[in-house]
């Protein structure tokens, strides 16, 4: 009983918290206006300079993945994805790490600025892109698709709350907490991260705030490169493809 | 004194000829503390800390100068127009309250 009072409690909630936005439709346009002068692109333009100094730029990173280097951006536009050389379903930041250590360089921590930087840089590599990601392509990334399905949709913690309570499809356009409620998948969830997040003055990734989220609803986070993590990763951004959103780095969020 | 400051010169459209009026954007990675706020670590109150001057020159010479006030939000961006004489540099440099001095600066090359 208590499990289906719950989610009722929150419906009610939201239903009634009635067309109270944070942001007035002029403070919005100006939102839209900012997307051109984004401080994110301060960031982007650092990870480039960091990968052609530590790591040897995009063409060695092309190396690593076995393409060429004019193949490389449809090639980002499919991660994560399985790589053999790996043995596992991994997103960009984890090749970037397995880079440093092919070369015999210090690993650079997946929760930092810096590793946010570059990975933002590897991104926006495949701006205007469609994603590319084949869950039919191996078993592996197909189990991956299903644990993200599963972590996304997964009550936990205190609240009993998933992913799904704020993100199905019947509450898409209600009100929570003044802002209005996204479809994950029109809105581009999965193609406009990395974004600068306007609430934290910083550069963010999907997984970041993935984990930002995961504490404001008292779930216990899950740490950034795991399986559930990539596979939720997976998930939003074949939620992203499959409403044609084309990837769009570095985003703009409030 | 702190490390240099991440910062940004654009200028739009990408492609201009002399004559034309382009858009000259800079934008800076600044926290721009007002003196109000307390730091969550150590619970003492954050000094004030934020850009105060920004000049904008080309080849030296000063078109605009602007005076900025804590008021501004965090990571600005600041927008000026310019009319393009000739081929040339254009220097931002910006001070702040504490007396940080850094400049950054753009090429400006018009085609035809």
């Amino acid at each position: 009983m208590k499990k289906l009072l719950l989610p009722l409690a929150l419906m009610v909630t939201v239903a009634t918290a009635g067309e109270q936005f944070a942001m007035s439709d002029a403070d919005r346009a100006m939102y839209t206006e900012m997307l051109e002068n984004n401080p994110a692109d301060i960031y982007v333009e650092e990870g480039g300079e960091i990968l052609e100094e530590a790591l040897g730029g995009e063409e060695a990173l092309a190396k690593f993945l076995g393409v060429t280097e004019k193949a490389l951006p449809k090639y980002i536009a499919g991660f994560p994805r399985y790589i053999k050389k790996l043995g596992n379903v991994v997103g960009i930041d984890q090749v970037l790490q397995a880079m440093q250590v092919e070369q015999g360089k210090k690993r650079t921590k997946l929760k930092s600025g810096k590793m946010f930087s570059m990975l933002a840089y590897v991104k926006s590599l495949a701006n205007d892109e469609q994603f590319t990601i084949d869950i039919k392509a191996d078993k592996h990334i197909k189990a991956s698709y299903d644990l993200g399905k599963v972590t996304f949709e997964t009550p936990r913690g205190g609240r009993g709350l998933s992913c799904l309570s704020c993100h199905s499809a019947d509450i898409v356009g209600q009100v929570l907490r003044t802002q209005p409620l996204p479809d994950l998948g029109k809105a581009g969830a999965g193609a406009t991260w990395p974004a600068y997040r306007m609430t934290k003055s910083s550069l963010r990734t999907l997984q970041r705030r993935f984990q930002g989220c995961m504490k404001n609803a008292l779930l216990k986070v899950i740490p950034i490169g795991s399986k559930e993590m990539v596979g939720l990763e997976v998930y939003i951004s074949t939620l992203a493809q499959e409403a044609k959103q084309p990837i769009a780095i570095p985003g703009l969020k409030r | 004194m702190a490390e240099a400051r991440k910062s940004m010169v654009k200028i739009k459209p990408k492609k201009y000829k002399v004559g034309d009026i382009v858009k000259v954007d800079f934008i800076v990675i600044h926290p721009m503390d007002t003196g109000t706020s307390k730091d969550k670590k150590t619970g003492k109150i954050k000094p004030a800390h934020y850009i105060d001057n920004i000049t904008f020159s080309f080849d030296g010479k000063p078109f605009t100068t602007m005076k900025v006030w804590e008021s501004i939000s965090t990571n600005p961006y600041f927008s000026v127009n310019y009319k393009v004489t000739g081929k040339g540099k254009i220097t931002v440099d910006y001070t702040d309250n504490q007396g940080e001095k850094n400049s950054k600066s753009k090429k400006l090359k018009p085609k035809g």
